[in-house]
């Protein structure tokens, strides 16, 4: 049977992943982007309105910026998918925490999704270990189908995941988890736990008041996926690492931070041996990311404050590059996530003496 | 401590006369105190020097010429005034002072934190060219957040002018219990143009004064209008927009957009984007803009909703068929309207303001005047 250019564009990207494994290579990126653009501005009928109210009219896509990213917002009000979505394999829905709606990612091909959590994961988080004991607080795929947390991490649980992995809720479970920690430090059996901000900030306070089951195993880490933003008790990424330095006894360089989101099927992760300074995250191979002025859309120097644009060239069936509403500054080979940019709601005349005075 | 009786001496002068003298050495280019606020308020506020030293002529040349500037809190000064001046524009001080000297009113000015150069600047060149003022006429440049200050200055006054948002002038209410409290929180105006306004002969020079109403202090003040409603079809209003658009971008090259803070900037591309979405929606939705930046941005949108810019020359142009469908528009800003400007008669306006008995915009005033207010 005739291969169709999504499956062709598959080939590409795993053809890519073979040879690189985690590691970028710029050219082959841009090449394959450079495809995707060319797939999605035929085939994803609101990405091709949309270039056309942007007034995009280049031919050839010399650089990774020349291709205009797609708002994240749009994944809100649009079915922007380069195939029919009423044939995803799976839909995925954003929570919708910052703004009260939820955004949906029609995955077309599940496969591809798995092939990039192998890829980026093991590179980034098991250090070359097989496999570790993995305990998630975050819930299976099969209780949350469209969850793409969910998904991502019932797929690193069957594929690192050692004998003694499970699912605990961190609401009605956290007793539960707090035992089979107990039961894993006598066996001295590093263990890979893993949780929202939130799922960690009521484990730290239940494990506060049972200081004897909060202890890790020797050499455990603690794996942390975000989810910082739009909750009524703010977390700080910063404040919450501490806490969990100082709850489970474990080393800063135990704790992984994992950065995704729902419109994309890559990562990016930051893993404490890596930096220097502040923790940043470093993006998957299959993962490029710029911040922007917000109103050139140009690059921001390194340090200044823009928005974060991603490209992921896992998304080849709904939209590669994507302009985020988040806030970042690009550092090292990464970038840092500030939280959502904070809006100046419109008000009129700009007679706000005291928001803006000092 | 503002001298009342110094202010006494006050009556019998002709204000009047000292306004324009003020004015027109304003006016003059080489004015050292007008060299020096150019350089300094385009430095903090972010404006540039040209919108700056567009701002002054246009608020002095309104005074030179006689024509009503006095805020609408003048007539209920009294007493001993405490001035908060917010913002960043410079005419919301000039404003203040003279409706305190008009009012023959002792006044201590506190200048914004955000921008303190103007205030002080303007109030030390008035008391330059009039000694005698210095009795009556105070530069307070303390800090927002200096409370302890800022309620020695309020004890010491009768009437407390605040300009700011919500929060700022509730933070101030609370400590000026007992006194005449005029408040100016943030407010918003609009255009109205009619048929007539639009017709092959009429439609560049209407589009021309949208567009200096729109671009003056890169719209952050009250009187820049965020919307135009226009008396016409889509067709008509689609060819406003485009011509408003080319206005806009002609005129930068004269008036350079000044420097946009980080908050606006994300609100800016946030604003531009969901236009762009939901155009894709709406296909009767059109955008008129660069490629390269959002700003002097026109949205053409036939929606009865109206939204508020995000300043920074971004509007919106909005075909109506009459002028009770644009007040229904408006009416989720009934009490932030500051101005209405038309290009038919005011009382066109007025009559259908009388009629809807829901607004109450503090101007109205004609196409492109917005901005002598």
């Amino acid at each position: 049977m005739k291969k169709t250019s999504g499956e062709k564009l598959k080939e590409l990207l795993l053809g890519y992943i073979e040879r690189n494994g985690n590691k970028m290579d710029d050219s082959a990126f841009l090449e394959i982007a450079s495809e995707i653009f060319s797939f999605q501005r035929k085939h994803n009928h609101v990405y091709k309105d949309y270039l056309k109210e942007t007034g995009f009219r280049k031919r050839t896509i010399k650089k990774l910026s020349d291709i205009p990213p797609f708002p994240e917002a749009g994944f809100k009000i649009t079915e922007s998918a380069a195939f029919n979505p009423s044939s995803a394999e799976r839909v995925f829905v954003t929570s919708g925490t910052t703004t009260g709606a939820g955004g949906r990612h029609f995955v077309r091909d599940l496969d591809i999704y798995r092939r990039s959590i192998d890829n980026s994961f093991g590179a980034f988080c098991m250090n070359g270990r097989k496999k570790m004991p993995m305990l998630s607080m975050i819930p299976p795929g099969e209780l949350r189908r469209d969850s793409s947390l969910s998904f991502m991490t019932s797929h690193v649980i069957e594929r690192f995941g050692a004998k003694g992995s499970g699912f605990y809720s961190s609401g009605s479970g956290i007793e539960e988890l707090l035992d089979a920690l107990r039961i894993g430090s006598r066996s001295n059996e590093p263990v890979m736990l893993l949780g929202t901000a939130i799922d960690f900030h009521n484990l730290c306070k239940a494990a506060e008041m049972n200081k004897e089951a909060a202890v890790l195993p020797e050499n455990s880490l603690v794996f942390e996926t975000g989810g910082f933003k739009g909750r009524k008790e703010a977390i700080s990424k910063k404040a919450l690492y501490e806490k969990i330095k100082e709850v489970f006894n474990v080393g800063e360089e135990q704790i992984i931070g994992e950065f995704g989101m729902t419109e994309l099927l890559s990562q990016a992760y930051d893993v404490v041996s890596q930096f220097k300074r502040e923790r940043y995250f470093l993006p998957a191979s299959t993962l490029s990311v710029r911040v922007v002025n917000p109103l050139t859309l140009e690059d921001a120097a390194e340090g200044e404050e823009g928005l974060i644009v991603h490209y992921d060239i896992c998304n080849i069936y709904t939209n590669a590059a994507i302009l985020t509403g988040d806030a970042g500054v690009r550092v090292g080979g990464g970038f840092i996530v500030k939280g959502r940019a904070m809006y100046a709601e419109p008000r009129g005349c700009s007679l706000d003496a005291g928001s803006r005075d000092e | 401590m503002p001298n009342r009786a110094a202010a006494r001496l006050m009556r019998g002068r002709e204000m009047n006369k000292i306004f324009r003298e003020i004015a027109a050495i304003w006016l003059d280019k080489n004015y050292r105190f007008r060299r020096a606020s150019i350089e300094l308020v385009s430095g903090s506020s972010g404006l540039s020097k040209e919108m700056v030293a567009l701002g002054i002529d246009v608020t002095f040349k309104r005074i030179m010429n006689g024509d009503s500037f006095l805020p609408a809190y003048t007539k209920s000064l009294k007493g001993a005034v405490f001035a908060i001046i917010g913002g960043i524009i410079p005419a919301v001080t000039v404003e203040a002072v003279l409706a305190c000297l008009s009012e023959k009113r002792p006044l201590i000015l506190k200048p914004p934190s955000i921008e303190p150069h103007f205030g002080r600047i303007f109030v030390e060149s008035v008391l330059h060219e009039y000694h005698e003022l210095s009795a009556v006429l105070k530069c307070l440049p303390i800090a927002s957040n200096d409370s302890l200050s800022i309620k020695n200055a309020v004890d010491t006054c009768d009437t407390i002018v605040v300009y700011g948002d919500d929060s700022t002038i509730e933070k101030v209410r609370l400590i000026s219990t007992g006194k005449n409290f005029l408040p100016n929180g943030n407010m918003a105006s609009f255009g109205f143009i009619d048929s007539e306004a639009l017709s092959r002969e009429r439609i560049d020079e209407t589009a021309t004064l949208a567009a200096y109403d729109v671009a003056m202090y890169d719209q952050q003040g009250c009187l820049s209008p965020h919307a135009y409603f226009v008396e016409a079809d889509y067709k008509t209003a689609s060819a406003f927009a485009k011509k408003l658009f080319e206005k806009l971008e002609s005129l930068e090259n004269r008036v350079p957009i000044g420097r946009i803070p980080a908050d606006r900037q994300f609100l800016l591309r946030k604003f531009i984007e969901d236009w762009r979405l939901k155009s894709l929606m709406d296909k009767r939705i059109r955008m008129f803009q660069r490629k390269d930046s959002v700003t002097n941005s026109v949205i053409l949108d036939p929606s009865p909703e109206t939204y508020l810019s995000p300043n920074f020359r971004v509007v919106l142009v909005k075909p109506v068929v009459s002028v009770p469908e644009m007040l229904r528009s408006l009416l989720p800003f009934q009490k932030r309207i500051k101005g209405l400007s038309t290009t038919s008669s005011p009382a066109r306006l007025e009559n259908a303001i009388k009629s809807c008995d829901f607004l109450s915009p503090e101007i109205i005033t004609g196409h492109g005047d917005l901005q002598y207010y």
